[in-house]
């Protein structure tokens, strides 16, 4: 049965979540417990906050393991923090390991490139050409605005991944990754419209 | 990168209101059909304010978020009287994907820095009431532009980005509901090199006062509450229940100097 387990480790805004499921008309959880996550078609890691009191809180709960565990079997869908979890490590509050689900890096945007290190708006989103015809949610997310608010993001990313890039005005980052059963997000798709509430249908649905 | 475009919220009692300088509240209905309607129009974020919380000191706007936030899917920051880190996790949990804070963090900083490390930066929204004090000095009140805290913007902005907040909105008590265009001067009390987004809020009362902002790279984004709320006055009055207050709509009044403008409008300049 189709049913969706959001991952609750204490922290973000995992109700927007689930409202943005109920609206699809679909049965979900909000849980912080393996087992009753392990009943569930598929799974939400969502996660605002910083990467090393989350990856902390997911270790409490072994949660760390049941998404590595489950990463080859069930789809996963990363939201902003939760997305960068899945990545191998993030340099957020010092060096930190991920999850490892994805081999690649979270790092800061840089003064240098940028002058707001937070990226908050609505950005347009393009699928990376290399490797677009692999893409599973191209239809989803290619040219569409999305949502973001963050400071780290992904880099370095495992060059057999699909990948969507935008900007933080001129500089180009890595804005979602797709992976085997895994699709990570830098940006909001349950606070991005309709657009947003697209790309959880098809995965829903996938 | 466009500028974007929120729509404040004031609540009181469960009911949207507007005030002039946060005062003199005017009551102009049910919260939910105006955000509805800023939703269906194109608004890029709602930003809901209880207007009563902070100086009550009780917070009751939690059913308005949930009720909202079930319909609405583009970000909602939810302020008023926010004090404890359960004050916040309580609106996340209604459905706030940000919190705005103003007093609880001028009479404790240290819940900010807290508040920034339990929920992280982009969570946490600073919320400032400034009142010019004479000649291009600049003063931040609390409880809803009541009360001077004594500290300077300059200063305060100075704490807040060190403390690590996530965002800015900055609302200009003397021009709150007066339609005659943000205080620019202000501005100058910003840092060139802000690293986090700033948005104004306060006096927007014609297409004009947008767009004498729409190229200032210190404004990232547009907080506006009567000059929308009179453009959505005839949907929320189609779609109403006779629930709630409307004599103030259907007096049919608009109060001085302000244009009801649609998002599409502001858009269009931005």
């Amino acid at each position: 049965m189709r049913r969706v387990g959001i991952i609750d480790y204490g922290q973000g805004n995992i109700f927007s979540i689930g409202k943005a499921i109920q609206k699809l008309q679909t049965e979900f959880v909000i849980s912080e417990n393996v087992e009753e996550l392990s009943s569930c078609s598929h799974i939400v890691l969502p996660g605002v906050g910083a990467f090393p009191s989350a990856m902390r809180k997911l270790k409490e709960r072994n949660l760390d393991k049941f998404i590595v565990d489950i990463s080859d079997e069930k789809p996963i869908m990363g939201i902003c923090l939760g997305a960068q979890l899945l990545f191998s490590s993030s340099t957020e509050l010092g060096l930190n390991q991920g999850l490892g689900v994805i081999n690649g890096d979270v790092v800061s945007f840089n003064s240098n490139n940028v002058s707001k290190l937070m990226n908050v708006g609505w950005r347009r989103t393009y699928v990376n050409s290399k490797r677009s015809d692999l893409a599973l949610y191209k239809e989803q997310i290619d040219k569409q605005e999305f949502y973001y608010v963050h400071k780290f993001h992904i880099e370095n990313c495992d060059k057999s991944t699909v990948q969507y890039l935008s900007r933080n005005q001129d500089y180009e980052f890595v804005s979602a990754v797709e992976y085997k059963n895994v699709i990570a997000c830098q940006f909001h798709p349950e606070k991005s419209r309709e657009q947003g509430l697209n790309l959880i249908h098809k995965f829903i649905t996938k | 990168m466009n500028k974007r475009v929120i729509s404040k919220i004031d609540i009181k009692n469960n009911t949207l209101v507007k005030g002039v300088q946060l005062e003199g509240l005017r009551t102009l209905g049910n919260p939910k059909k105006y955000a509805d309607y800023y939703y269906q129009n194109g608004v890029d974020e709602i930003f809901l304010m209880d207007v009563v919380a902070s100086l009550y000191e009780r917070n009751n706007i939690g059913t308005i978020v949930k009720d909202i936030a079930s319909d609405v899917f583009v970000p909602i920051t939810v302020g008023g009287g926010l004090r404890s880190l359960h004050d916040i996790s309580d609106m996340l949990k209604s459905g706030a994907d940000k919190t705005a804070i103003n007093t609880g963090g001028l009479k404790n900083p240290e819940f900010l820095v807290n508040a920034v490390k339990e929920f992280g930066s982009s969570t946490i929204v600073a919320n400032i009431e400034v009142v010019r004090k004479g000649e291009g000095s600049y003063e931040c009140f609390y409880d809803n532009g009541r009360e001077s805290a004594n500290i300077s913007l300059r200063r305060w902005i100075d704490d807040l980005i060190s403390i690590g907040v996530g965002e800015i909105i900055l609302t200009s008590v003397l021009d709150d509901g007066m339609g005659h265009g943000f205080d620019e001067n202000i501005l100058s009390d910003i840092p060139v090199n802000l690293q986090i987004p700033l948005i104004v809020h306060g006096g927007v009362g014609s297409l004009n006062h947008v767009q004498a902002l729409s190229k200032n790279d210190k404004v990232d984004g547009f907080a506006i509450a009567s000059a929308l709320h009179y453009s959505a006055k005839s949907y929320v009055m189609e779609n109403t229940n006779n629930e709630g207050n409307y004599a103030y709509l259907n007096s049919g009044r608009v109060p001085l100097n302000i244009e009801p403008l649609s998002i599409n409008d502001i858009k269009d300049i931005l």
